[in-house]
């Protein structure tokens, strides 16, 4: 189901009484029993997908969590079947079934590619695939949850407790990314029926509509230029540019308030997504503030792992631009997604050498009116997002052509 | 807390009021600008919407007082005059609401070019939908003509959605006509889930009066999606480009040349005060010579007394007037066939028990634009008849 359609309105309302009219104990199970619905809505053979994954990672966190008690009881773990094995072994599951999906058509595009640049051997052949809804979503929070079971830092929870977890419906399409502890923690002690709760959701699941329907939807109108630059002239580069922007922040907050907003009604806390993201004074601020779930997700299973700060300077960087540039990747599968990681990045890169060691510069900056070192960060940091988004917006091909025709406009001009 | 509940309700009441409020405010406001409110008369011929036939009989329905629908072709539409005041319908219901029936509210169902079938179709949605208490139904002499009877029905997109495939065969409607659909706003689905979104959305629509007329407000109120207003108004600031400018020009229509009678300077004059092109007498040529059995047109005729008589519909036939005197002047009435056609049409109208009043002879020459489109006097003498003639119908159904 698609938040911005009938369907979705007549299934939430319908939910909503089902969901308060189950007694306490068995509105987790209603829960699952609403993700079920919805998600088997859109193609029934998913839902077995969906199901399989869940069987099998929470299996798979049965077994580490069966190995971390052993190994905590003294027994040396020897041979294959090892905590770290399996560990690796339910991550290989989760990014494979990813992959498969999602990355499999740029694999064979760009092997193809290879094959014609070298012309040598046969292009590869790729199925007709339809990627399952949401699946970047839930993989990585089963990711998450394997991770904190690895850690041991989060009770596993029951079967129907996790089915829930992974089926739970409004954020199931597009995030917010949850965390299973603090999900959990409210279906053991659910808040109850609270009509303030109600209200509130209304009010995100309305205004979530309105900034997706009324503001973003409108923007599609002026992007023209992005798909195609050599049709446009003069500023109609800048108001795609910025038109985008609006379009994409829009867009996603929009999709987040009616997740919140969703499971609010429910009495369902989920984390917040964005924060005033475009009124950010640096790069690193911007992320810090959009698409929040995902940042936090980024920082805490892929930055730290890698390194995160905890070596040289250079050694950060490496690891901010890695980050970034799978974080690029997570949100489509095409090399233009990875220029747009990467080019964040390289932005918040360039950004902590600023800080570590532009203090002169920071020093100069300093005896300047704060009211305008404010304005002028946020300007810069704004368009710094915005020029990035061409990227976001279209192919590699594409997004070449039009800063060329944006900067013959800009020059001619 | 307590604060935060009262809140909440509030809010909660604000919510379900705004959507009643706006809900009623957009029905009005549409069917204002449609201008259902003030002598609405189909405009656009048969380029006519399915939705706006709709609408205008859903505004109908939900009007109160004696509601009668005067269903017919371009006579009761008022062809032949300029102001939609100066039609048949305008003046029936100045002249009921003077005289016996206060309460009157007269509807103009005039389809421009309108046949039997299209006529009946109208009749039987009316029904449908409640939306009346009386329906007069104009026959005009050219209905059963041989060239008519080549396109039975002319309202294909507005009545193709509701017939079966043999009603369509016999009316010889044109293969993949569909209704008009609203613009796609929901990603194609997988597994039929777009038909369930469809039938969600069709459900909202007619109780939510804001969505349904999200389009029709944007142009009354902006003048167009906002959005498109604003990218407008970006290029007249940018590149000096005009919205005009921006679209191609459509190519334009190959029509015919004018026929004298249509010509700007002739429209809504009397007959004899232009000359008559032979295009313009070949068009009343052979008009009265084929009303048979195995004429369609005639047919639909017969199927609407019957669809009138087994529905207990009130209901009453009249002939519209005919310029007698101009088919006379160039010879293009054959008499005998007329009086045969007349009499049949009366003959089944009097065999379902439907009053049938033939007004042909009616009006004089001198208020006619042609052969049968009238003048203002025509129009307000023909209501003036239909009043005194509907007069113990109407007290009739007053008394039961």
């Amino acid at each position: 189901m698609i938040f911005n359609t009938w369907v979705y309105g007549a299934f939430l309302a319908a939910f909503f009484i089902l969901y308060w009219a189950v007694p306490a104990r068995g509105r987790t199970a209603a829960l699952l029993l609403g993700g079920l619905v919805f998600y088997t809505y859109y193609l029934p053979a998913h839902t077995l997908l969906i199901a399989a994954l869940i069987l099998a990672t929470y299996g798979l966190s049965a077994v580490i969590s069966r190995l971390k008690a052993v190994q905590a009881d003294g027994v040396p773990s020897t041979g294959f079947l090892n905590v770290n094995t399996v560990f690796v072994l339910s991550l290989v599951l989760c990014l494979g079934v990813l992959a498969y999906y999602k990355y499999l058509d740029l694999l064979a595009a760009t092997f193809d590619g290879l094959i014609l640049l070298l012309r040598f051997g046969a292009p590869y052949q790729v199925p007709d695939i339809v990627i399952p809804l949401g699946l970047s979503f839930f993989i990585f929070e089963f990711v998450h949850y394997l991770a904190e079971i690895y850690k041991g830092s989060t009770p596993r929870g029951s079967l129907v407790e996790y089915a829930a977890f992974g089926l739970f419906f409004p954020t199931l399409v597009a995030g917010p990314i949850k965390r299973f502890q603090p999900f959990l923690e409210q279906l053991r002690s659910p808040a109850g029926f609270r009509l303030e709760f109600v209200s509130e959701g209304l009010y995100r699941i309305l205004i979530g509509l309105g900034k997706k329907v009324i503001i973003a939807d409108s923007m599609a109108v002026f992007t023209g230029p992005l798909a195609n630059p050599l049709n446009a002239a003069g500023a109609d580069y800048w108001v795609a540019i910025y038109a985008f922007a609006i379009k994409i922040y829009f867009d996603f907050s929009g999709y987040s308030d009616i997740a919140i907003g969703s499971a609010k009604i429910l009495s369902i806390q989920v984390p917040e997504n964005f924060n005033r993201p475009y009124f950010q004074q640096n790069i690193s601020a911007f992320w810090n503030n959009w698409h929040m779930s995902l940042s936090s997700w980024i920082k805490d299973y892929l930055y730290i792992p890698l390194g995160g700060n905890r070596g040289t300077f250079l050694f950060t960087l490496r690891n901010l631009i890695i980050a970034m540039a799978l974080c690029g990747l997570w949100h489509g599968a095409a090399w233009n997604f990875v220029v747009w990681g990467l080019y964040h990045g390289v932005g918040m890169s360039l950004y902590r050498i600023y800080r570590k060691k532009g203090v002169f510069l920071i020093e100069l900056m300093e005896r300047l009116p704060a009211p305008l070192i404010r304005v002028v960060s946020i300007l810069i940091t704004f368009h710094f997002v915005c020029i990035g988004w061409v990227f976001f917006a279209t192919d590699l091909n594409t997004a070449i052509q039009f800063f060329y025709c944006a900067g013959q406009a800009l020059i001619c001009n | 807390m307590r604060q935060k509940t009262v809140g909440s309700i509030t809010f909660i009441v604000s919510l379900v009021l705004f959507f009643f409020i706006t809900n009623s405010l957009a029905l009005w406001y549409v069917f204002h600008q449609m201008g259902f409110d003030s002598d609405f008369r189909f405009a656009d011929g048969a380029h006519v919407k399915s939705d706006v036939l709709d609408l205008y009989m859903e505004y109908v329905a939900g009007q109160g007082g004696y509601k009668i629908a005067v269903i017919g072709d371009s006579v009761v539409q008022g062809a032949g005059v300029a102001d939609r005041g100066q039609t048949i319908t305008a003046y029936l219901q100045d002249e009921l609401c003077g005289s016996y029936l206060k309460s009157a509210r007269v509807f103009n169902f005039g389809l421009p070019g309108g046949r039997p079938a299209d006529l009946y179709l109208t009749v039987k949605k009316l029904h449908e939908a409640g939306a009346v208490q009386m329906v007069v139904v104009n026959i005009s002499y050219p209905f059963f003509s041989a060239e008519m009877t080549k396109t039975p029905l002319l309202y294909f997109k507005v009545w193709a959605p509701g017939l079966s495939a043999e009603e369509k065969q016999e009316l010889k409607v044109p293969a993949g006509i569909t209704p008009a659909q609203a613009p796609q706003t929901v990603p194609a689905g997988i597994g039929g889930v777009q038909d369930i979104e469809n039938n969600i959305q069709k459900t909202v629509s007619r109780y939510w009066a804001v969505y349904r007329f999200r389009q029709e407000l944007n142009r009354y109120l902006f003048g167009g999606q906002p959005a498109v207003q604003g990218k407008a108004y970006l290029d007249l600031a940018l590149h000096g480009i005009t919205p005009d400018a921006a679209q191609p020009a459509e190519e334009p229509l190959l029509e015919e040349p004018l026929s004298e009678k249509d010509k700007p300077e002739n429209r809504y004059k009397v007959w004899f005060s232009f000359p008559w092109s032979d295009k313009d007498r070949e068009h009343l040529k052979n008009v009265f010579n084929v009303t048979e059995e195995d004429n369609v047109n005639f047919k639909y005729y017969r199927k609407l007394c019957r669809y009138l008589a087994e529905n207990n519909i009130q209901a009453v036939i009249f002939m519209s007037p005919v310029n007698h005197s101009l088919l006379q002047h160039y010879g293009l009435i054959d008499y005998s066939s007329y009086a045969d056609n007349t009499g049949l049409i009366e003959q089944v109208a009097d065999g379902s028990g439907i009053m049938l009043l033939n007004y042909q002879e009616a009006v004089s020459p001198d208020l006619f634009h042609d052969s049968m489109h009238m003048l203002d006097g025509g129009n307000a003498l023909t209501a003036g008849l239909l009043r005194r003639d509907l007069q113990p119908l109407i007290e009739g159904a007053a008394v039961q």
